[in-house]
């Protein structure tokens, strides 16, 4: 079987059994509505403005939120060992470890999707011009930590304390994404020239490349029992 | 989709020399068995004497730490599309909680790269005599259901080689038969079955070869030509 | 062992001309003496780190298990220089910067793979199949190895106030003689105890093995 098909099999099956329980984003996203709430009143309204804080709110936001999805994808994958199922299949590692990377990209944007308009309401930010570059890096760092989370949760999810393990490993792997993006988001509200950040964005999409590249290739020893 | 060459002058499934450590553990130790279209072969010994591990070395599952496993004269590890003629059913189901059977099947079918995902679903289910007509979620399937399903799905792409573990479990006398029948017709088509059970009287109807493993080896080998009664004084105290 | 006891005597010598054989710098004072452990230390943590990655690619294409007992226990003595230059930079940073923690890249750098191989040794304790744990373990500690210069580069973008490498710089040290002499001595020490700390921690791995058996 041609693994673009595999790909698209597996990643479809999983949006399938998404739209069938409504676990993962439905999950994720009265998470990430909750963590906007907490960051809005975990502050002084009188010494911190919304402003200064908006940026690190919408980005760890989309990191915890994404954290939550990934837990959930390898789960049911192991739930009754539908993971060997998978790996009995005429089908490569690769196309497996890429079919559950685009179905968690897809979960994970969508969080982002209805983060994004909520954030704006709640913190009272005016995107004017900056929607379109915050969106595109917004879905460059998704991409680059759903790729390392995709292959840490296909391991974690077979230790103990598996939804603790998760987090633990990837959240240093967030960091650098979270961190640029925080950066350029703070630049883009601020009305600089989009100069200031191209070097960002190039930044997250060799970071995507790398560790993608680096899914590929280590993904399948992930499952090499 | 591709398939390698049938190649007549390898067994089915081949276990050749096969170890596999756990830790320190050694589960299995040195088996050799081979499986060719038509036999079946039925693995019986104590619980913990390695008999699912050596079925998930058989198929690929497990990395064999001496010796090697080949089907069809190909390693089903390094070759995907050998592993289109295996049909394994583990102690787990392979099913998705929130897809109905069908729904599960259809995947799997896609998987194997099938043609009509649905209609292979659909004959699948009906050999083990699970109804299409309504979706309703594994979630809420009966143990026995679930199980009954779960062997579809390791049919649904005809496999010529069935692995299966334990695969009576959880049926009731009606639905124990309707498998046993099944076993049989695959028997007869032609295709290679491996068969742990515990369930000796009821599997003693097939014409089939039974392997007594203990502590990882194949301790004796004969067949079901034998008496059961025969059988069970010969080596019930290795299998109890 | 021998190693490590001579790679203690070497330290202790690296000391005593640390305090009796070098210029004490004028505006830092007595601090600026960290420079004679605090580098040294980082140095011998990544490097830890660094050899954690190159033989988990090696357990990963060998499946040999004395490689996975060898990134077992460079991480760890990773982590033990990790922690000690984690707590040394704040000692100097409180008289020098007047702050005890800054946001500074090499400082940032090292706390998050610090963190990551608390992360790594957890994951360890995790699983139970030693060729499991083997496998998976090997496949974070390549991860952790090609983070480093994305977080190494993010963290520089940030901002800096580290002071600039005085001494790997193209151009001639700025430092005094005595001072590099003293530093360069200080890292060959520390080179020398990771050496040493890692051959002690990979006999008790294999003797932990040889238990489990």
């Amino acid at each position: 079987m041609s693994p673009f098909r595999a790909t698209l099999a597996i990643a479809a099956k999983d949006i399938r059994v998404e739209l069938a329980s409504r676990t993962a984003i439905a999950t994720a996203v009265t998470f990430a509505v909750l963590v906007l709430v907490i960051f809005n009143f975990a502050r002084d309204p009188a010494e911190v403005s919304l402003a200064v804080l908006a940026p690190s709110v919408l980005w760890v936001t989309s990191a915890f939120a994404g954290i939550v999805t990934l837990n959930r994808s390898f789960a049911m994958e192991r739930e009754r060992g539908a993971m060997e199922g998978l790996l009995l299949a005429p089908v490569s590692r690769s196309a497996i470890y890429f079919g559950k990377y685009i179905a968690n990209m897809a979960f994970v944007l969508v969080v982002n999707a209805v983060l994004l308009p909520l954030f704006i309401l709640f913190f009272n930010v005016s995107l004017t011009g900056a929607l379109g570059w915050i969106a595109l890096l917004l879905l460059l760092a998704t991409a680059g930590y759903v790729a390392v989370g995709t292959m840490l949760a296909a391991m974690t999810v077979r230790t103990r304390f598996s939804e603790l393990m998760l987090p633990v490993l990837l959240l240093s792997f967030v960091v650098p994404p979270v961190l640029v993006g925080v950066q350029a988001t703070t630049r883009l509200l601020g009305g600089r020239p989009l100069s200031e950040i191209i070097g960002w964005v190039r930044f997250l999409a060799v970071y995507d490349i790398v560790f993608l590249v680096l899914g590929w290739l280590l993904f399948p020893a992930t499952m090499d029992e | 989709m591709p398939s390698p060459p049938a190649s007549p002058n390898h067994h089915l499934l081949a276990i050749d020399d096969v170890s596999r450590r756990f830790g320190t553990r050694t589960v299995v130790n040195r088996v050799t068995l081979a499986v060719d279209p038509g036999e079946i072969h039925l693995i019986v010994g104590p619980n913990g004497s390695g008999k699912s591990t050596l079925a998930r070395l058989g198929v690929g599952l497990l990395r064999p730490h001496k010796g090697q496993v080949r089907i069809g004269g190909f390693d089903p590890r390094a070759v995907e599309a050998v592993r289109a003629r295996i049909g394994y059913l583990g102690h787990e189901s392979q099913l998705y909680d929130d897809l109905s059977p069908l729904e599960n099947l259809r995947f799997a079918a896609r998987l194997h790269g099938l043609n009509d995902p649905d209609r292979a679903a659909r004959a699948a289910l009906d050999l083990v005599g699970v109804p299409t007509d309504r979706p309703i979620k594994v979630r809420r399937l009966s143990r026995g259901f679930v199980q009954r399903v779960a062997l579809a799905r390791s049919l649904v792409h005809r496999p010529a080689l069935l692995v299966w573990d334990e695969p009576l479990t959880g049926l009731d006398a009606g639905s124990v038969l309707r498998v046993i029948d099944l076993i049989a017709a695959e028997q007869g088509r032609g295709t290679a079955v491996m068969l742990i059970s515990h369930d000796l009287p009821e599997l003693w109807r097939l014409r089939a070869q039974v392997h007594v493993i203990r502590d990882g080896e194949v301790a004796h080998s004969s067949d079901t030509s034998l008496d059961l009664g025969q059988f069970r004084d010969r080596y019930g105290a290795l299998i109890s | 062992m021998v190693i490590t006891v001579i790679a203690l005597a070497v330290l202790a010598s690296v000391y005593g001309m640390a305090i009796f054989a070098t210029p004490t710098e004028r505006s830092q004072g007595l601090a600026q003496k960290i420079l004679y452990i605090h580098p040294s230390a980082a140095w011998a943590s990544l490097m830890s780190f660094g050899i954690v990655g190159i033989t988990s690619l090696g357990y990963l294409l060998l499946k040999d298990r004395r490689l996975d007992t060898f990134s077992e226990a460079s991480a760890e003595v990773g982590l033990a220089f990790g922690v000690a230059m984690l707590t040394t930079g704040p000692m100097w940073g409180r008289p020098v910067w007047g702050a005890w923690w800054q946001w500074e890249p090499r400082l940032t750098l090292t706390l998050l793979l610090v963190l990551l191989f608390v992360g790594y040794r957890a994951l360890r304790t995790a699983i139970d199949d030693p060729e499991e744990r083997a496998r998976f373990s090997a496949v974070v500690g390549i991860m952790a190895l090609v983070l480093v210069p994305f977080v190494h580069l993010s963290v520089y973008m940030f901002r800096t106030i580290h002071p600039q490498p005085v001494f790997l710089k193209p151009s001639a040290p700025s430092m005094p003689w005595e001072m590099t002499r003293t530093l360069l001595f200080s890292m060959a020490a520390y080179t020398l105890l990771y050496v040493g700390f890692v051959t002690m921690r990979y006999g008790i791995g294999k003797r932990r093995e040889a238990q489990s058996a």
